[in-house]
Parts: C-alpha cells; structure tokens; sequence
C-alpha cells in the first residue's frame, strides 16, 4: 500500500514492513533496528571524542597562554591597579625653654574624611555624623553630595570622636592620621614662636624660621587595597621611612617670659599704650632670658594680647636719649672727652637754622659728663658730638650693631635705618647723636648696652640653645663670634656714669633695691610716616640697663609704644624695668655683689648724693659745682631725655 | 503410520531438553608449581600492597596540600593580627602624646598661677630679705665681734597683685624688715 512518505525512522520503518511485522526471520531472533548501517555510533562516536579533545586542547591552550605567557603581566597590573602610594607623615618637632618645658608640640589626631562617589545615602549618613563631629547636618550633607572623589569633614578631631566615627561603619567615610600643633602655655612668647598653617608648615616666627629642622621628612609607603578602600594587611611596605623633626631647645625661661609679660602688660594697660616690648638677656653670652612683645587688645581679660609679630626686631623706631650712650662711648673711647671735661651748658643752642634745645628749661650750667648724661642734656651732647665729628660717630655707631642685623636673623627683621655720612645734613650732628633722625629695633639698643655690660665687648644675642634628637641629646648651637667695641676702661667709666643716671638722674625709678642698676632713659617723638616731622603728643618711652652694675649679669630693655598722658621712659619703661629685673635676679639667685670702691674716676654726680654716702667716690675737690636746681626735671618738650 | 521424520532444529532441541546429555566433564587443569622467593609476596598481598602505596601518596598529596592552604591562612591571619597591633602601637603613641600635652598644659606658668592665687589662696611675698654679711669688703684683722651684717629688703614683683582679688598682702616673713641700710 502506498503510505505517504513520513521523514524518521517511523518512516522508514514502514517502509519495509514485511521485514519488521514478521519478526519470524528464522533463527535470528529480534532484529536490532538500523542493524544495517552498523558504523554509523561509532563514527559519532569517534567524531564526539575528536571535537571533545580539540575543544579540549584549545581550553588548555588557552590556560597556558593566560597563566605563563601573560600571568606574570595580569598579576602585575592587578597589583598596580590596587596599589595605592601613601606619604607617611613625619612627626615635627617641639619647641622646648632652657629648662626643658614645652612651648609647642604636635599630637597626632585624626581626620576624617570621605570619598562622596562611594557614599550611598548622603542625607543619611549626614545625620549619623552630625551629632558625632558636632557639625551642622546640612554642611555635612552638602559636601557629601559633591561630584568629587575626596572631601575634608573634620580636621584633627579628638581620639574619642575619631572611634565614634569608625564604628559607625559608615561608606565612603574613612579616617587618616594628621597631627595638630598645640601651644600647652596659652600665648606665652607667641609672638617670638610664631605658629603653623593648616599644612603644619611654619608661617612666622621660630616655627617659620626653622621650620626645615622642626618638619623633618615625610617618608612614602605603598600599600594595596581592596573594595571599599581597605588596606590588605601585609603588603604594606616603607619605601622611604620618615625622618621625624628635631626638637628645639630655646634660651628663653619660661618663669621670667611669664613675668616679664605680666608686668609689661599691665604697664600697658596702666598708661593706655598702643604696644610695648621688653627683652631681658644674659650679659655674657647674649643669651635671652625673656622677650615680651604686647599690643593692647580690649577684647582679651588682661587688656594686651601678643604682637603679631616679634616687635624686638621687626618694629623700628626713633630711641631718643639712648642712643647718646654711643655718643659718650664714642667720645671716651676716642679721647676727645675724658669723665671730668665740663662744658657750658645753656637750656638751647642754634645748630645751622634749627635750634637744639632741652627738655627743661634751665639756666647756663657747667656740666661734666656724668652730668651731661644724668640730665640727659641734648645741648652738652651736641657739644660732646661736635668735637667726635660725623665720621667717628658713624665709624663707632656701625661698631655698636646699628644699621645692620642681628645674629638673630629673625623673619621680618629690620637693620635699622642709619643714614650714612654722606646723607646727613647740617642737623645731623645734633639730631642723630641723641637719637632722632635715626631709627633702630629694641634689639639693636639691648646690644649696644650689652656691649658696655660686657666690658665693651659685643656679644652677639642668641635664642637657640640647641637642637635634641629623638634620643633626647642635646648638641648645642655654637655662639658666635663677638667682637671689641671699646676698652674696658672706657666700658667702667660709662658704667659708672649709667649708675649715675638710675642713681639721682632721669633712670631713678629703674633703681632695684639692693642691687646698683646702670642704664639710661629715652622718650622719643614718634616719626610721620607719610609727612616731614613728627606727629605731635606721641612717644616712645623706653628705658635700657644692666645690673648688678659691679658684675652685670642680665641687660635688659622695656619699650612703650604710645603711652598716654605720661610718656617719659623714666615714669613707664623704668619701673617696668625695675620689676622684671628683680624678679630675673631672684629667679636666676644672683646675689646683691659685695659692694666696692672701683676707684673709677668718675666725679659724683651731684654733691648732695655724695653726702648721703654713695659709692661713687668721694665729691670732687678740683673745680667748683654748680649743683643743679631741683627744678631741672624732665617735663614737656620736644626733644626728650 | 510412524514414518522417520526427517530431524528439524526444533525436534533436535527437544529431544536435547527431553534427554539431557551430560556433559563431560572437564578436567581442571593442575595449578603450576614453583619454588617461592624469599619476601616474595601473593598477588594478593601485591595487590594490597601497590593499593596501600597509591592510597598513601594520595594522601599524602591531599595533607601536602591542606598544609598548603592552612599555611597561606595562618599567614593572613597573622597580617591582620600584625596590622591590628601596628594599629593599637599607634593609637597608644598618640595617646602618650596627648597626656604628654596634658602635662605641658598643666605645668604652664599662668596654670600655676591662677590656680595658687584662687585655689590656694597664694599671693606673691611683700619683700625679699636679703643678709649680706661683711658690707663694704672691710677687712678686720682679730676684731672679736663680727662684722657688721647688713639687711636689705627687696620688694618683690607685683605682677600678680593687680590682677589679684586679694588687696591685702599676705603675711610677711618675720626676717623682713622695713628699713635698708643705705649701699
């Protein structure tokens, strides 16, 4: 029968029907369909294997290719994608008195910060840290949200806070250590250590000027990470480790920085003064003990705050009658004078159109130079610099450190400004030698004084005691060279006549029981920066000395900027002076010396003081002494004592 | 009428099943002998044997291999415990300079005076005596008596006192006296 053509073995089967529906074949029992075509699974067979093995040999193939032809190169760039190069940060060092006692330090804290491309919910997560880091919850949000891959939270936060946060767990939010620069004594000497910027790097001051030192070396460190910012632990390596900054040790004590600031600021406060200074140094190594730099400020408790910067050397001004300490010196070393010369002193002199005058008024005097320098008489200094002459004044001027810089090199330091000969006009001879028409730093004035403490040799001043390593030894800063200004004969007579002046002259409110001071007071109009002359009813005050007078120890000098109503040096600097001094004398146990009879040939001052039993000698018999009238004090006038 | 029929396979296979021949048996073949070397051993024993040595060196392999990887884990969990340490050393460095700060802070000399002016109730000494034996270097050759003492009162620093509450000066040393011998 013709059945339609089926495709498949059914099909096929039907195709031959006799040979299946029978299945009586005779003795061949159940015939196997397909039977016929026998190699047909075997060849399928054969054909499977053969493209198993080829797809076989092909994965292998390829695994070779991946693991030893290119692993080496997949590995590594899985490792540079993961690597992450870290600067380990150095530990800067702390700023240390001479008896050890921290000034400034850094202590590592923590800070925080996040990567906002990672932080899922930044609403939410700005309201878990907000009451953490104790920041407004809609900043915090706000620079979450930023498109950018790192954003600052919170700079050094305290230990406590830091933990808070890392529990917290929260993404993109991580913690890196960054240390904080602290001043443990509040504003004490602020202004000499200056301070750091939110690098840490020094931006004024001893931190500024030795901040390469101080800093150290940040070292680098290379660390893999894994998702989510994880370090994996042990493939941290230091490729550079981090050299830690060196500790500073400075000249200053603590105990009379304090107190040197105390009082000066309370002198401030007590005659309405803008600012004022006050340095005290060792006489024999230069040394300084304190240096106070104030400013009034009537938003602090005690009515000063620290100067913005360090006012001894960077403030310049005129010094009024302490420079006539150079002039004497001057004319004692050169011979032109000797104690004993006397000269007719009227109350005022014309000197090439201008008139050189006193502070008061007083009839024709007969002076010698003690007395000169007591009274601080303008006109007996300009009798005294017109036989020294311009050169010999400038030569000795410069020889005293004026006009140029201090070892001290401290950032923003002025030289001063001193005109050479060549620019000094007709009034120079007079102006310039009682300290007007020049300008100098505190500094400048506390060296030359030094220099007559030192027996007439300069000694250059110093605020580096050394530098302590980790191991805490300390190498100590080697002094500079000093050198030889006057003889120290010249040196004795100026100190005598210097006691004279704290004795019965304009000093005598510096006058420290017990101990013989020697200095001089100054009052200074100050300049017009922008006009000729100077502006009217402002001074300086300042007062610069040493003591014990026999065996000068410490030098100090007080400057007051502005001080109003009263403004002479002798009525603000010297008390000022005369408290710090004490109290530096007593801290540091100097004794009162043992008084002598240095036989200097100096004539007392006045014949009163020598019947009261000073040790300056005995009253002069040679020449006759006007003593001067009681009346001859230092009262208003434009140029001051 | 019984006619020979011709035998067909399936009249043979019949009478076979009707009438089971027997079979001859087989004889079994004698097991060759032969003389046995010394720590030779039966194939069983062989058998045993090579299976012991595979099966060991399997696991063998398999210990070599979990040593391996237990060894890679003590590894890590040593870094972690390395970094957690490392972790720990920093905190407590960071923590000795805090108290080191905390030190400083309270050995800064307007700490100490604030707190002896108020808390303890110091005030800075009215004077300071100073005894300077033998004034005015006089040289005394078997004088009995000594020589002349001289006391000097220096007053002190009143840097605190304007600040102070206290007014009155607080009590001074008996040795103090008023009067100064001119020097």
């Amino acid at each position: 029968m013709a059945a339609p053509a089926r495709s498949g073995p059914v099909g096929r089967a039907q195709a031959r029907p006799s040979a299946v529906r029978s299945g009586h074949r005779p003795g061949r029992g159940r015939r196997v369909p397909g039977l016929a075509s026998a190699g047909l699974p075997i060849r399928r067979l054969g054909a499977m294997t053969l493209v198993i093995c080829v797809v076989f040999v092909a994965v292998v193939a390829r695994l070779v290719m991946i693991q030893q032809v290119h692993g080496a190169g997949y590995a590594a760039y899985g490792v540079s994608e993961r690597t992450r190069a870290l600067s380990i940060t150095a530990e800067r060092g702390s700023i240390v008195d001479r008896s050890g006692n921290v000034l400034a330090m850094s202590v590592a804290l923590t800070t925080i910060y996040a990567d906002p491309h990672q932080v899922t919910d930044p609403r939410l997560e700005a309201s878990e840290l907000a009451p953490v880091l104790q920041l407004p919850q809609s900043q915090l949000q706000a620079e979450l949200s930023t498109a950018s891959g790192f954003e600052y939270l919170a700079h050094a936060v305290p230990d406590a806070e830091a933990a808070a946060v890392e529990k917290l767990n929260l993404p993109g939010i991580a913690t890196e250590p960054e240390s904080k620069r602290f001043d443990p004594d509040g504003t004490l000497a602020a202004s000499v250590l200056g301070g750091v910027d939110y690098a840490g790097v020094g931006s004024s001051g001893v931190e500024y000027q030795y901040n390469a030192r101080l800093a150290g070396k940040p070292g680098l460190q290379r660390l893999q990470e894994g998702l989510g910012g994880q370090a994996i632990p042990g493939t941290s390596q230091a490729i550079i480790p981090a050299v830690p900054g060196q500790s500073l040790e400075l000249t200053l004590d603590s105990a009379i920085q304090y107190e040197t600031e105390s009082v000066l600021g309370q002198e401030i406060v007590s005659s309405h003064a803008i600012g004022g200074t006050a340095v005290i140094m060792q006489s024999k190594t230069g040394q300084i003990l304190a240096m106070a730099d104030l400013v009034a400020d009537a938003k602090s408790p005690t009515g000063v705050g620290p100067a913005p910067s360090d006012t001894a050397v960077t403030r310049v001004y005129e010094p009024g009658s302490v420079m006539k300490g150079v002039t004497m010196s001057a004319a004692l070393q050169t011979g032109v004078v000797v104690p004993s010369t006397r000269f007719v002193v009227p109350y005022s002199v014309s000197l090439d159109g201008s008139v050189i005058h006193d502070a008061e008024v007083h009839p024709v005097e007969y002076w010698s130079i003690p007395d000169i320098l007591a009274y601080s008489s303008n006109v007996g200094t300009l009798h005294v610099s017109q036989l020294l002459g311009t050169s010999r004044l400038y030569q000795y001027m410069r020889a005293f450190g004026l006009g140029s810089k201090t070892a001290l090199d401290a950032p923003g330091e002025s030289q001063g400004i001193l005109p050479p000969p060549s620019n000094w006009s007709g009034t120079s001879i007079g102006t310039i030698p009682i300290g007007q028409g020049v300008a100098v730093t505190s500094m400048q004035m506390l060296d030359v004084y030094n220099t007559i403490a030192n027996g007439g040799r300069y000694v250059a001043p110093s605020l580096v005691k050394g530098w302590v390593n980790q191991a805490g030894v300390l190498s100590p800063n080697p002094a500079p060279p000093g050198h030889r200004v006057v003889t120290a004969q010249t040196a004795r007579q100026m100190t005598a006549m210097l006691v004279g002046v704290v004795k019965s002259g304009t000093g005598t409110e510096a006058a420290i029981n017990g101990y013989d001071v020697a200095g001089k007071t100054g009052t200074a109009q100050k300049p017009n920066p922008t006009s000729a002359g100077y502006l009217p009813g402002q001074f300086m005050g300042s007062f610069v000395g040493f003591a014990p007078a026999e065996d000068p120890q410490l030098t100090a000098i007080v400057v007051l900027d502005r001080p109003t109503p009263v403004f002479y040096g002798g009525s603000v600097a010297a008390p000022v002076f005369s408290q710090i001094m004490a109290y530096a004398m007593r801290s540091l146990q100097i004794p009162p010396p043992a008084h002598r009879d240095l036989g200097w040939d100096v004539p007392v001052v006045d014949a009163s003081a020598a019947a009261a039993g000073s040790d300056n000698g005995p009253a002069p018999t040679a020449l006759p002494v006007t003593p001067p009238p009681p009346s001859v004090r230092p009262r208003a006038g434009s140029t001051r004592p | 009428m019984t006619a020979t029929q011709l035998p067909t396979r399936a009249s043979v296979q019949s009478a076979a099943l009707a009438a089971p021949r027997p079979v001859p048996r087989r004889q079994p073949r004698p097991t060759p002998l032969r003389v046995v070397a010394p720590g030779e051993r039966t194939p069983q024993a062989r058998l045993r044997r090579r299976r012991l040595v595979v099966f060991g060196l399997a696991a063998l392999a398999v210990i070599g291999l979990f040593g391996l990887v237990a060894e890679h884990t003590v590894l890590a969990q040593q870094q972690f415990r390395l970094a957690s340490l490392q972790g720990q050393a920093a905190t407590e460095q960071a923590r000795n300079q805090a108290l080191q700060l905390q030190v400083a802070q309270l050995q800064s000399p307007s700490r100490i005076v604030s707190e002896a002016r108020t808390k303890l109730g110091m005030v800075p000494p009215a004077g300071i005596t100073y005894l300077v034996p033998g004034q005015k270097g006089a040289k005394v050759k078997g004088q009995a008596t000594p020589t002349p003492t001289t006391i000097l009162t220096t007053p002190s620093s009143t840097a605190a006192s304007a600040n102070s509450s206290a007014a009155a000066p607080g009590p001074t040393s008996p040795l103090s006296s008023p009067t100064s011998s001119a020097p």
